[in-house]
């Protein structure tokens, strides 16, 4: 059976297309599902608190690592 | 073969358009008031990111890291624009519950309070003063800094369309 470079080389072609806009596919669908759940799964309440939360996170964080090297605000 | 797949080329670019256009349409009927607070949350997060950078800084040896009194100053910096942040959240719920001008005013000060000390960080740290010398570290710094000016201004695009809103 005589093999035809020129298909061979259109399916790897083919191949290549397919799996880079399956691999984007499975990039944007997982940045989607995320959008999606943040947008369905949590109240702007606790969103807020999360907010403050982090905010806080954040100072307490800071001024430790000032008490830690001996310094003030 | 082209004309079996053409096809499944289309029928995959259709579903990629059709994720875009629902993600877009998500984003354009989210309210104003949870733009604000993913923007917030957005900043805060941002901050922690800078303090890990400083973090991981201070850990690597020099000429790339940097030393305890750089460290201590970037702190300060933070704890700064960390604050800014919360009088930036404080005011933004305050006009978002009840929307007047001088809640209007109050978000406008905390917001340009926050991109001035932003703007100072980002000085300090390209005039070499802040002490980060190695180029690509200050340019880590520099890339978050312009992130947490980006999510301001998205805080007042989302402010601006509360006020445009509610009289």
């Amino acid at each position: 059976m005589a093999i035809d470079i020129a298909n061979i080389n259109k399916l790897l072609e083919t191949i290549i297309t397919l799996v880079s806009l399956g691999g984007r596919w499975a990039i944007y669908g997982k940045e989607l599902y995320d959008h999606v759940k943040e947008q369905t799964g949590m109240t702007d309440e606790e969103l807020r608190e999360r907010r403050d939360l982090n905010l806080d996170a954040n100072e307490a964080k800071l001024l430790k690592n000032l008490t830690d090297a001996g310094a003030s605000e | 073969m082209r004309q079996l797949l053409t096809p499944m080329r289309a029928t995959a670019l259709m579903v990629l358009l059709s994720l875009a256009s629902i993600g877009a349409m998500c984003d354009r009927n989210k309210p104003a008031e949870r733009k604000l607070l993913e923007a917030e949350d957005t900043a805060a997060k941002t901050i922690g990111q800078l303090e890990k950078v400083r973090t991981d800084l201070l850990n690597t040896p020099q000429p790339i890291g940097i030393d305890q009194s750089t460290a201590t100053t970037i702190d300060r910096w933070l704890l700064r624009v960390n604050r800014n942040v919360k009088s930036v959240s404080v005011a933004s719920d305050r006009y978002a519950a009840s929307p007047d001008q001088t809640g209007l005013a109050a978000v406008s000060n905390a917001l340009r309070e926050g991109r001035q000390t932003l703007e100072d960080m980002k000085k300090s740290v390209l005039d070499g003063s802040l002490g980060i010398k190695n180029a690509s570290s200050q340019q880590s710094v520099i890339s978050l800094i312009d992130a947490l000016k980006s999510v301001l201004n998205t805080v007042e695009t989302a402010v601006t369309e509360i006020s445009r809103r509610k009289p």
